[in-house]
């Protein structure tokens, strides 16, 4: 293998790699990255694959150079710390055996490598996409989602981001117990998928949601997505408005979360009679200002609706009390409900939109709804 | 005699008794067992001033059981009257009854024995120019005999209830009966100190305690060797009484109760409130099974105490009960407080701390092969020098932590050569700012499972999920004594299956648990949902926690009292939620359970009382390598 590869290109895809590569593996060979030379409809590439046998990374990277094909496998860290520090604008890497030589304009390297038949074989995409969606409202999905994902490891089911396909709508749901979190988009399901009309449930893990996220920076780029029975398959098309020729930048897959998401629908209130309508950056306002008088022993403010105005009011025993008004649109009963602060603010957070509507009962869970793609329900927190 | 029959009925008229039926009576009140016998004679020969006394048994006190002590021994006169019925030296009149100061006083032991066995007593005073022997059986006595005698007192007592066959079928085992002759000697060892005791069956000698002044010697020497330097004194004074004694630290707690002792001025008793109160003063220290050993010498005013209530004289009745209770709890209570409970990690599991391990002869070296290795050293020095040994990532006080968050999977600690300063800057994400306050202890996590720190006083080795759990036992017991926890709703209720029975018996407490801020209802016939927890008890899995609570609930005491019952379900809910050997942890949260553990009290031992910390000392570290 003779190669010589654009150094900033290189770098930017091993920085995505040494994330999924792992540090310490009883399998040494999974340290390292997988440098090919390859064909692509758009010409000769390198692919540069990693793994950490659960999920699977593969790039290509167009700007190179290649005098001689071949197989390379280096150990990803060094490998990085030598492109990354190097001033150069190229680089070239030239293989023979287990050993590279990567040389800039003043620098030599020798790195030893791996045998190249030690690396577990790749799962690749086998082209039936199950949907597809661009990466800029899959990107405000997950970012009003994940967050409300469980972060105990022993909850299992809920240590990720339910994808769910019913039609043409695509489903993200995100819980830790306590407050749930629900995105919703068009979608456009392809067509071998769409013919037998299939349904889609799967839980990907926090983990990989952190590396798709990496892959979705060009909101122009599409992602098309294959659910098989335990694997999740990612595939990042460029922004290429000619369809039948679309180049694949990136190819993403991950192990599914075993177990099964709780029924989301039954969670969602359905029977709210009261109704308030809040603007978003006072209410984070307020709502912070109020927990300043929060504790350890008591972590929850009290949420007091009346006529048109809010009263957020923050209580502890052994500090005293806050009390903060903003006015809103309500015109419901009096009703006054206790809610864990952080979860209010989250929501608020995420959410691209200026205001929102809380839907509420006497007791029992609330819904703030956002937009028609997003909403958000919470539980309230019995204060005694 | 005056039996009169009458001819026409089989009704009997009331008639006297004579002397050796009613010895026989009360014998079965007094004497049960040989060990009630050497309790009597113990006494008698503890309150003749004795400084030695020495048991004999043969049989488990069936064939034989001889006391022997060197006490104030007793005149001709005394002596026939010894074994007469209330014949005693040590009350007079019925105000005498309501002040005892010795040990025995009804005067109705001697003649009981006598009663049921071949009874021999041999006495003489320091000033008599030698003893007498007094022979008596089935209530019959001899005319004393003159003999030679040491001073003091010898009684022998043979063939026990040879004449009372039902008493003598319901004899134990002659191991039984020993241990009960056992433990007697032990209540009277363990309450004099300053007397020698020897213990003798079937020719082995069971226990020799020399006179001492220090009653921890004693303690260990009667019991058990492993109590020296294990042993706590306690020291508690006020107007209505004083305890004085010695209780061992939590991890020398024992499967029975037998190791705990309370001598009411002096006397043996078994109290319900005092064990209950030194239960209660090692909660959380022990495991609820276990007992704690504790030797307690209370003193009071007679007055303020009956002890007239039962024959065997160990139980007592108090004038005010709850006297003796917060006494006992409020003495040993602050005294476990106030002491370092951790205890020290035994590097040598086999052989106690003390001994010294075994020395390594060093392996013979031929010359030749020393030569060789001299080479090798030599060429192994001339090639350069190999690069240092990775550093572990240890933090040292504001560094920043260098353990994988718990979100990852891998293990937390990763030892890599340490970066160099251009590498951290350029190549390296930045490292996330410290969150906690920055801990002045150098710690690691090991195995997923310990965390190992440094003290003033050495290494101390945690387990990660017995401290999670005290911490969180701690916190919910002080936080739910200033009121009602909160309640976060849960937005998927857990249910619990459960039976009519088990209904019932959590709705029983369930106004103990929405305390605590968790919410049960009753979902449906079969089963409960678990509708809110307290923010304290996010980590908690409230399927295992329910289940825990209704086993617990099917064979608790219904009439458990609500104290009680609290502190079990905390125990259960903070097992439940606490962190597990085997999770991850992040710095932080290793940091914050380091904090908490200095917060709160008794962090040495997990609720159920097993070891959260032990520590290896300078002393011990410096010992294993041989610095000393």
């Amino acid at each position: 293998m003779k190669v010589s590869i654009h150094r900033q290109a290189l770098s930017d895809v091993l920085s995505l790699a040494t994330g999924i590569v792992p540090t310490r593996s009883p399998k040494p060979v999974l340290s390292s990255v997988r440098l090919a030379t390859t064909s692509l409809p758009t010409g000769r590439v390198v692919q540069v694959v990693c793994t950490d046998g659960e999920m699977t990374l593969e790039t290509y990277l167009q700007q190179v150079d290649i005098k001689q094909d071949g197989v390379l496998l280096l150990p990803a860290a060094k490998l990085a710390d030598i492109v990354n520090n190097s001033p150069d604008e190229t680089i070239s890497i030239t293989a023979s055996n287990e050993k590279a030589t990567i040389t800039g304009r003043d620098s030599s390297y020798t790195l030893l490598g791996f045998g190249a038949e030690g690396y577990p074989p790749i799962e690749s995409f086998d082209g039936k996409t199950n949907f597809s969606i661009q990466a800029g409202p899959l990107k405000r999905m997950l970012d009003c989602t994940r967050f409300a994902a469980a972060k105990e490891m022993s909850r299992y089911a809920i240590n990720g981001v339910l994808f769910e396909v019913k039609g043409k709508k695509l489903s993200l749901v995100a819980t830790d117990g306590h407050r749930m979190a629900h995105a919703r988009e068009d979608i456009s399901v392809s067509e071998e998928a769409g013919a037998d009309g299939q349904d889609i449930s799967a839980v990907v893990p926090i983990k990989a949601i952190t590396h798709i996220e990496k892959l979705l920076n060009d909101p122009d780029s599409t992602i098309a997505m294959q659910f098989s029975e335990n694997k999740l398959f990612v595939q990042v098309l460029a922004a290429d408005p000619d369809k039948g020729n679309r180049a694949v930048k990136a190819s993403f897959s991950a192990t599914l979360v075993e177990g099964v998401f709780p029924p989301y629908q039954d969670v969602i209130p359905k029977d709210c009679d009261r109704k308030a309508s809040i603007e978003s950056a006072p209410f984070s306002s307020s709502v912070r200002r109020a927990s300043v008088m929060t504790s350890d022993d008591s972590r929850a403010i009290k949420v007091s609706f009346t006529n048109n105005q809010l009263d957020l009011i923050g209580r502890s025993a052994e500090l005293g009390e806050a009390r903060i008004t903003m006015p809103i649109q309500y015109t419901g009963p009096a009703t006054e409900l206790g809610f864990n602060p952080a979860y209010l603010l989250d929501a608020v957070k995420v959410a691209p939109t200026d205001n929102f509507t809380f839907e509420f009962k006497a007791s029992g869970p609330a819904l703030m709804r956002f937009s028609k793609s997003f909403m958000y329900v919470i539980m309230p927190v019995t204060i005694p | 005699m005056n039996v009169q029959l009458s001819d026409t009925a089989s009704r009997r008229a009331i008639a006297i008794l004579p002397d050796s039926l009613i010895n026989k009576i009360a014998a079965g009140e007094v004497v049960e067992r040989p060990a009630s016998v050497i309790k009597e004679l113990l006494e008698n020969s503890i309150d003749a001033a004795a400084t030695r006394i020495s048991v004999v048994v043969q049989d488990g006190g069936r064939t034989l059981m001889r006391i022997t002590d060197n006490g104030c021994g007793m005149s001709e006169e005394d002596a026939r009257l010894a074994f007469a019925r209330h014949a005693t030296s040590k009350i007079r009149d019925v105000d005498d009854l309501f002040s005892i100061q010795t040990l025995g006083f009804r005067g109705e032991a001697l003649a009981s024995v006598a009663g049921v066995s071949h009874a021999t007593l041999i006495t003489r005073r320091p000033t008599d120019a030698g003893g007498i022997r007094l022979d008596a059986s089935e209530s019959v006595i001899g005319e004393p005999i003159p003999c030679a005698a040491a001073v003091g007192t010898t009684i022998e007592v043979r063939d026990l209830f040879y004449c009372v066959p039902a008493r003598r079928k319901f004899l134990r085992s002659d191991a039984t009966e020993f241990g009960h002759i056992h433990d007697m000697v032990l209540r009277s060892a363990l309450a004099q100190p300053d007397i020698a005791f020897t213990l003798e069956h079937n020719g082995r000698k069971v226990l020799e305690l020399p006179a001492v002044t220090d009653t921890a010697e004693r303690i260990a020497a009667a019991i058990d060797k492993d109590l020296r330097g294990r042993l706590l004194p306690i020291h508690h004074e006020d107007a209505a009484a004083r305890i004085t004694g010695f209780i061992g630290v939590p991890e020398t707690a024992r499967g029975t109760n037998r190791h705990e002792f309370i001598f009411l001025n002096g006397r043996y008793i078994r109290d319900r409130s005092m064990l209950h109160a030194m239960k209660e003063a090692y909660r959380g220290l022990i495991d609820p099974h276990q007992h704690p050993v504790a030797i307690l010498y209370v003193e009071m005013d007679p007055a303020a105490f009956d002890v007239n209530v039962h024959p065997q004289k160990t139980e007592v009745r108090f004038r005010d009960a709850n006297i003796p209770f917060r006494m006992v709890l409020g003495a040993l209570r602050q005294k476990l407080l106030q002491t370092d409970l951790t205890p020290p990690a035994s590097l040598n599991p086999d052989s106690s701390t003390t001994s010294t391990p075994p020395l390594r002869t060093p392996a013979p070296v031929r010359t030749s092969s020393l030569d060789e290795t001299r080479q090798v050293l030599a060429e192994f020095f001339r090639q350069p020098p190999i690069q240092p040994q990775p550093a572990l990532p240890l933090r040292g006080p504001g560094e920043s932590p260098s353990i994988a968050p718990a979100a990852d999977s891998m293990p937390p600690v990763v030892a890599e050569p340490v970066p160099s300063v251009e590498e951290e800057t350029t190549a390296r994400e930045p490292m996330p700012p410290i969150v906690a306050p920055a801990l002045n202890i150098k710690c690691i996590q090991l195995h997923n499972r310990y965390i190992v720190a440094e003290d003033d006083q050495g290494i101390v080795l945690i387990d990660q999920h017995a401290l999670h759990e005290r911490i969180l036992y701690e916190e919910l017991l002080s936080r739910v004594r200033k009121g009602p926890l909160e309640s976060q709703r849960l937005l998927l209720p857990v249910m619990v299956e459960v039976n009519d029975r088990q209904a019932n018996n959590l709705e029983r407490v369930r106004p103990t648990l929405e305390k605590l801020g968790i919410e049960i209802n009753r979902f449906d016939a079969q089963s409960v949902a678990v509708q809110g927890l307290p923010p304290l008890l996010a980590r908690l899995d409230a399927g295992a926690f329910i289940r825990l609570l209704l086993d617990y609930l099917d064979e608790a005491d219904c009439n458990i009292g609500d104290e009680a019952l609290l502190h079990e379900i905390l125990d259960m809910a903070s097992c439940k939620a606490a962190i597990k050997a085997g999770d991850p942890l992040s710095a932080t949260e290793i940091d914050a359970l380091l904090i908490r553990r200095h917060e709160i009290e008794r962090s040495s031992n997990c609720p159920h009382g097993r070891p959260t910390t032990v520590r290896l000392s300078f002393a011990q570290l410096e010992k294993q390598f041989k610095r000393r």
